[in-house]
């Protein structure tokens, strides 16, 4: 039988420790580069509570909401896809993990729809756009909203993009039950861009 | 068979996931960069051997200095040891066959050399005149090409994180039988420190520089007064980053210290586990020092009280490294090599430069020094007589085991001379300045700053020479220096009890160690892989 | 409980908190809305790490990662935020310098 691990690793299990301790401590890489937004967001509102309540009463709450349950169902697909991983049957991981990329599939879309609405309004990021004329909305809301959610997106795809990759290796027995780990860290990635999202949504859409 | 006589084919290198030709790689590199950003310097000093005009204009002189931060800062310091040294020992002496994962590791050089290619490009399109902090909002509407600038350093910022990443895990997971935690050579600790900072703080510098990007390109106003932005925001998280990018320098330099003092005092250092927390809490309060670069940006009082008291702590730690470093050398069997002039250069001059630290966290001194030749005096003396004086200590101390060659030791004990000459002599004018009210990154001074200054680009030119000198040694000892022995220095330390150099393998057998890197009242005999 | 069933079971937890975070966003709970939001957020995200990414079951390696990642955002925003909510205002704004002079 053909070895499972890299030669330079004692064994299976040292090197999936490996691989997870790794994917860890890229999350923590990755929820320092949204700190700097969150930042920015906390201290922007301090700054001007009331220009960001108004942009927030406008924004599109019921958009958001749904992409929120979207994101969470998705999460749910992607633990389920782990599980049957576990009790080695691929086949239903294939299909979870394939589910999971479309839940994200439709999340982006939704958003695209949500951008669409705003633009056609004439809200632009950085206070350009026709809104700003008449709106005593506070610019730096909307750019910040545009910034946070699109850099969210963009680890939506590339989320995306990881999920559909694994679930064809899984599909090609590239991945199989002893080396399970490696649908986890694709999917504990996943977890981290939905973990974003649940701060992200309240801040920028309800309170 | 070592590890350089393996496979002689370019491709073998380009494409090696040795860590060991992945370190000399980037040997290379940083070297380059180096001299690059030397070259930048030297530029800067001869243009203020006159007050107004020397040899370029003004627009030009904006951009040479700011190319001389980025280059140097980004392109050669925070590289320089852990890239080299760190990927060429670390799993060397904690006994590993390779990193944990050799392939990223190989990426990561190439994102490296990706990001300094386009960084160098956007100084061909036009230079960057901002300064390497891209404060804001002048970094939103420089003429200049921030942009790719900025770019260049988020792909660099990449190369850093997946390094990290890669160290932590290999420590976490790779060490051989007899490597416990409180086995671990101190230069391991060093590296390890280092990149726990590497990744957790780089991402926030990548988003900050992107937002000035952003800013620049599409006029988003995320820092901009008049549309509701606040620049000092800006600040907050470039130093959050750029404070503890210093650790991110001067780390791995003090672990460089740390196991060239042992060697060559042939003693096992005064505290192991002092220089262990030390290490460690450096990384972590480093973190929450940023605000003693704003004490007059409009930051609030009650910010920069707190952040000049916890500025201050970083002392503490540092000072319980210099004196555990001191007292190691009692009893011990001093051997006056090259590695340890370094050493004891390096110790000079981050004492001294240390002690300017405390002086500009203080705020009401601070108010006087900020944005003067003061502050650049004083972390040129951190930055450069911390980390290059460890570089160059590291450099001499494990070339013969890099290489398998000895280097000259007289032209090494010159060369000494000549960067502490040089060095003092262009930095030490440099606070003389600036205490009498030069400010820094002025194209034109008074006529009464002259001889001051005419001294600083004079021992710019003497730090030169020596650097040129040392060169030529390790270029004359490759081509035909003698032929090392396995351990030229007698040292316990783990990497030194396999050939020199190693095998691509590191050790011919998976090692177990039978004895601490630091027993030196063990016979060396005892002491085997 | 088969393991797979309670998966569900938190799913369907999460998207009960975020029902309730949403409909308490058309109450109007005054100063209190941020801080209830942000609580229920916390109460999600506390069921994603630890049902989910199983962190209680990782090694204590990761752990401590992802505690430092926490810590550090955390010691980002408080620093930050400290300072523009103790800033004085500045003394000589362009309407009251144009007033003095």
């Amino acid at each position: 039988m053909r070895e499972l691990h890299a030669d330079h690793f004692e064994s299976l299990e040292v090197q999936a420790h490996a691989a997870r301790l790794g994917t860890w401590i890229f999350l923590c890489s990755e929820l320092l580069l949204f700190a700097g937004l969150f930042t920015l967001l906390a201290a922007s509102r301090a700054h001007d509570p009331r220009g960001f309540h108004e942009g927030m009463t406008h924004a599109a709450r019921t958009l958001g909401s749904i992409n929120t349950g979207v994101l969470l169902v998705s999460s749910t697909t992607a633990a389920l896809g782990v599980q049957a991983m576990r009790e080695n049957r691929p086949s239903r991981a294939f299909w979870l993990v394939l589910t999971t990329a479309t839940l994200g599939l439709v999340f982006l879309a939704i958003k695209i729809a949500e951008y669409a609405e705003h633009i056609d309004e004439g809200i632009l990021p950085g206070g350009h756009g026709a809104w700003f004329a008449s709106h005593a909305d506070a610019p730096l809301y909307w750019t910040l909203y545009y910034l946070m959610t699109g850099i969210h997106a963009i680890h939506v795809f590339v989320g995306m993009g990881l999920l559909v990759w694994t679930a064809v290796r899984v599909r090609a027995r590239l991945i199989v039950h002893e080396t399970s780990y490696k649908l986890d860290l694709v999917v504990l990635y996943w977890h981290l861009v939905d973990l974003i999202w649940i701060f992200l949504w309240p801040l920028l859409y309800l309170a | 068979m070592s590890y350089l006589t393996v496979d002689k084919t370019v491709r073998s290198w380009l494409l090696t996931t040795d860590h060991k030709r992945i370190g000399i790689l980037y040997l290379g590199a940083v070297l380059t960069m180096m001299a690059l950003g030397g070259l930048f310097a030297m530029l800067i000093r001869i243009e203020h051997l006159t007050p107004g005009p020397t040899i370029v204009s003004a627009y030009t002189y904006n951009r040479l200095f700011t190319l001389h931060g980025i280059t140097m800062v980004w392109l050669f310091m925070i590289p320089s040891i852990p890239t080299t040294f760190g990927n060429f020992l670390l799993p060397v002496m904690i006994g590993a066959k390779e990193v944990a994962f050799p392939r990223l590791n190989l990426a990561s050089f190439w994102i490296y050399v990706a990001g300094a290619l386009v960084t160098l490009g956007a100084m061909l399109a036009g230079g960057v005149d901002t300064g390497w902090t891209f404060y804001t909002p002048y970094s939103a509407s420089s003429p200049s090409a921030v942009v790719p600038t900025v770019i260049g350093i988020f792909i660099v910022g990449w190369s850093t994180i997946i390094t990290g990443i890669n160290f932590i895990v290999t420590v976490h997971t790779m060490r051989a039988r007899g490597v416990t935690w409180m086995r671990m050579p101190l230069f391991v600790w060093a590296i390890y420190g280092t990149s726990i900072i590497q990744v957790l703080a780089t991402p926030v510098l990548g988003m900050s520089l992107l937002l000035v990007g952003v800013d620049h390109y599409l006029q988003w106003g995320l820092f901009d007064p008049a549309r509701g932005g606040d620049p000092v925001l800006y600040q907050h998280l470039f130093w959050f980053y750029s404070h503890p990018a210093v650790y991110i320098m001067i780390l791995p330099a003090m672990g460089v210290i740390s196991e060239v003092i042992p060697t060559f005092a042939h003693k096992n250092p005064y505290s192991y586990r002092a220089i262990v927390y030390s290490t460690l809490g450096i990384a972590f309060v480093g973190f929450l020092t940023w605000g003693h670069h704003m004490f007059v940006a409009g930051m609030s009082r009650f910010d920069a009280g707190a952040f000049g008291i916890l500025s201050m702590m970083v002392a503490i730690f540092s000072a319980v490294k210099v004196f555990t470093w001191s007292l190691s050398f009692k009893q011990g069997a001093i051997v006056l090599k090259t590695p340890l002039l370094y050493a004891f250069l390096f110790l000079f001059l981050f004492i001294f430069g240390g002690m300017t630290g405390v002086a500009v966290a203080t705020m009401s001194l601070d108010v006087h020094w900020h944005d003067t030749y003061f502050v650049v005096a004083h972390f040129h003396f951190i930055m450069v007589g911390g980390t290059l004086t460890g570089f160059l200590a590291g450099l001499h101390y494990w070339f013969p085991k890099m290489f398998g060659r000895m280097y000259d030791e007289t032209i090494g004990v010159i060369s000494v001379i000549l960067v502490f000459v040089g060095f003092v002599g262009t930095f030490l004018p440099q606070f003389l300045l600036g205490n009498a009210g030069m400010p820094r990154r002025y194209y034109d001074y008074a006529p009464r700053f002259q001889p001051l200054h005419v001294a600083s680009t004079i021992g710019a030119l003497v730090l030169a020479s020596g650097l040129v000198l040392t060169l030529y040694n390790f270029v004359r000892a490759l081509r035909r220096g003698e032929h090392a022995p396995d351990n030229p220095w007698q040292s316990r330390s783990y990497e030194w009890l396999t050939a020199s150099p190693p095998p691509k393998e590191n050790f011919t057998k998976s090692p177990s160690f039978s004895l601490d890197p630091y027993a030196y009242d063990q016979p060396l005999e005892n002491a085997h892989a | 409980m088969t393991p797979s069933r309670k998966i569900v079971a938190i799913g369907i937890a999460l998207v009960a908190l975020a029902a309730l975070s949403f409909t308490l966003s058309h109450v109007s709970l005054g100063v209190a809305a941020l801080p209830v939001a942000i609580l229920i957020a916390v109460g999600k995200a506390g069921l994603v790490v630890h049902f989910f990414m199983e962190l209680s079951d990782a090694r204590a390696s990761a752990i401590l990662a992802f505690i430092s990642g926490i810590l550090l955002l955390a010691i980002l925003l408080v620093l930050a935020v400290a300072d523009v909510e103790t800033r004085a205002a500045p003394p000589l704004l362009p309407a009251n310098h144009a007033h003095l002079s």
